[in-house]
Formats: structure tokens, sequence, C-alpha cells
């Protein structure tokens, strides 16, 4: 009925290779694309991939608003709107964060490729 | 089930229910002993139920299992909650797990059956938290980790039945052959 302790070691290994294995997957799916993407009056205007930093304008607005891209976040730095309450929403990073800016109709909206995925649970 | 006689199947329920009251004695005390998480427990009632296959015929087990939990619910207050759910489907998942390497393989070994129990009632407690309780991706990113703590819990477990067969269970009890 009993064997040697050391029998039990093939199960064991057997389960710490499916658990690197799972670990392994979950991470590597790790560095899904997340990209914002950027509407002016419902039209999608522009797609912005945030791995590199930068700052840049959109042709369908004014100069003065401003777009930042900085690690992995993009936010509006400058805008002509009167109460500048998108500047003050800061950067946002992570699926289906938005920004908002009613006067100018901006929407800004973190997108990832693996949709519907949501991060994070409440209650 | 073929027993020998009436008088041998009565010895045999009273066999049954002193294995449950013990593994709902071990459960109920274990809940007493500092965790680091409220719902990480090393599952120290089970080693009663793994002994159970080698003392019980077929499906008196899973009688155990359902009996264990759901009366360990009532006395622990957690009767209609997610965790009797959640506790009910890592019993069966488990059963079922250990019913095939005790069964099907014939693999008689307290260690083995106790493992594959322990991660196998991970992974049914994980499918049915994502299937009823939080449908996301989320909720399945624990089970690698639940896997790694399952081996050990159940190599713990597995030994501890080892020395609970050997010690304490009586030598009548032991003489019953059912395969």
């Amino acid at each position: 009925m009993r064997k040697n302790i050391w029998h039990i070691f093939p199960h064991l290994m057997f389960y710490w290779i499916i658990g690197l294995l799972l670990i392994h997957t979950y991470f590597s799916n790790q560095e899904s694309s997340v990209f914002a993407e950027i509407y002016v009056k419902k039209e999608l205007v522009a797609r912005v991939n945030l791995d590199q930093d930068r700052i840049f304008h959109v042709h369908q607005l004014s100069p003065k608003v401003t777009f930042k891209v900085e690690n992995g976040a993009i936010r509006i730095i400058d805008n002509n709107c009167p109460k500048k309450l998108c500047v003050q929403m800061g950067s946002i990073s992570k699926p289906y964060e938005n920004i908002i800016c009613v006067p100018n109709r901006i929407l800004i909206v973190i997108n990832s490729k693996k949709s519907g995925r949501i991060r994070a649970i409440t209650g | 089930m073929q027993l020998p006689g009436k008088a041998k199947s009565d010895e045999l329920y009273s066999h049954f229910y002193t294995f449950l009251l013990l593994s709902l004695i071990i459960f109920v005390f274990e809940t007493f002993l500092p965790r680091p998480m409220p719902w990480i427990k090393l599952g120290l009632a089970n080693m009663v139920i793994v002994v159970g296959y080698f003392v019980f015929p077929p499906f008196w087990v899973f009688k155990l299992v359902i009996y264990r939990v759901i009366i360990g619910a009532v006395f622990l207050g957690t009767i209609g909650s997610p965790s009797l759910i959640l506790s009910l489907a890592g019993g069966i998942c488990a059963y079922i797990a250990m019913s095939v390497w005790y069964y099907m393989f014939k693999n008689r070994n307290f260690v083995v059956l106790s493992i594959h129990g322990a991660v196998a009632h991970f992974i049914g407690q994980v499918i049915v938290l994502y299937l009823f309780y939080i449908p996301n991706y989320a909720s399945l990113y624990i089970l690698p980790y639940l896997i790694f703590g399952g081996t050990f819990s159940g190599l713990i477990v597995g030994l501890l039945a080892g020395m609970f067969y050997d010690k304490i269970v009586p030598s009548e009890v032991k003489q019953i052959n059912h395969s």
C-alpha cells in the first residue's frame, strides 16, 4: 500500500510544471499593446501607441491642444477651453479610462488589442 | 457494496460517523489556528477523508465529504455564503480526482491521493469562482499560486493521513477490504 516517499516526486513535478506554465502564459500576455484613441466630434482622429514618449498635436484641433505621452500614459497638457478640466484629469494608462473635454468635444479612451478586458473590479 | 453481513454493515456505519465527527472536530479546531489570510487554510480535516478511501466502500467517501462540508458550514456559520458553495465545489472536485487515482489507477498512496485532491480542490474552487462570482480573467490569475500551495498542503496532509492510518485507526477497521 505504501511506497517509497520519493514516488510522489513525479506528481509534485507535474503540478509544479503546470503552475510554471500557467504563470508563464499569464505574464507573457502582459505586454499586450495598449493604445489611446482620440475622438473629436465622435470621429476617430488618432490612434496613439503609448510605448514611446512624445508631445503632439492633432490637426483637427487648434494647436493650443497639446497631448503628451509619457511612461505609457497619455494626458492633455494644454488646452484652450475655459475651465481646463481635461488638463486636471491627469494621465490615463489603463483600458477604458478616459479623458473628456466638452468644449472641444475631445474624448480620449485607452483601448487594448484584447478587447473586453476589465482590469479591476470592486465590490 | 459487498458487505459481509448486517452486523458488519452497522459496524461500518458507526465507523463512518466516527470518521465524520473526527473530521468535523479537526475542521472546527483548525479555524482557531492563526492564518496569514482568512481564506488560506491547511485543510487538516481532509486527512480523515483520505484515510476514508482505505476503510470504506466506494461512494461512502463522497457522503463523508458532503456531510463534512455542510455540517462544518453550520458549525462555522458560513452556511448560505459563497464559501459554502466554493467548499462544496472544491470537495466534489477533490473527490473526483482522488477517486480516479484510487479506483482507476489503483494508486494506494496517501500522499499522492492527498496532493491530487488538494490541487483538484483548488482548481474546482477557482473554476466555480470564475463562473459564478467573479466572471473575469483576473480571478484565474491566482490559480498557479494555489496549485503550488496545494502541492505542499497535500504533502503535509498526506503524511499526516499516513500517520493517522498507522497509529490511530484500529486494526479491525483496517481489515475490511473492499477492492
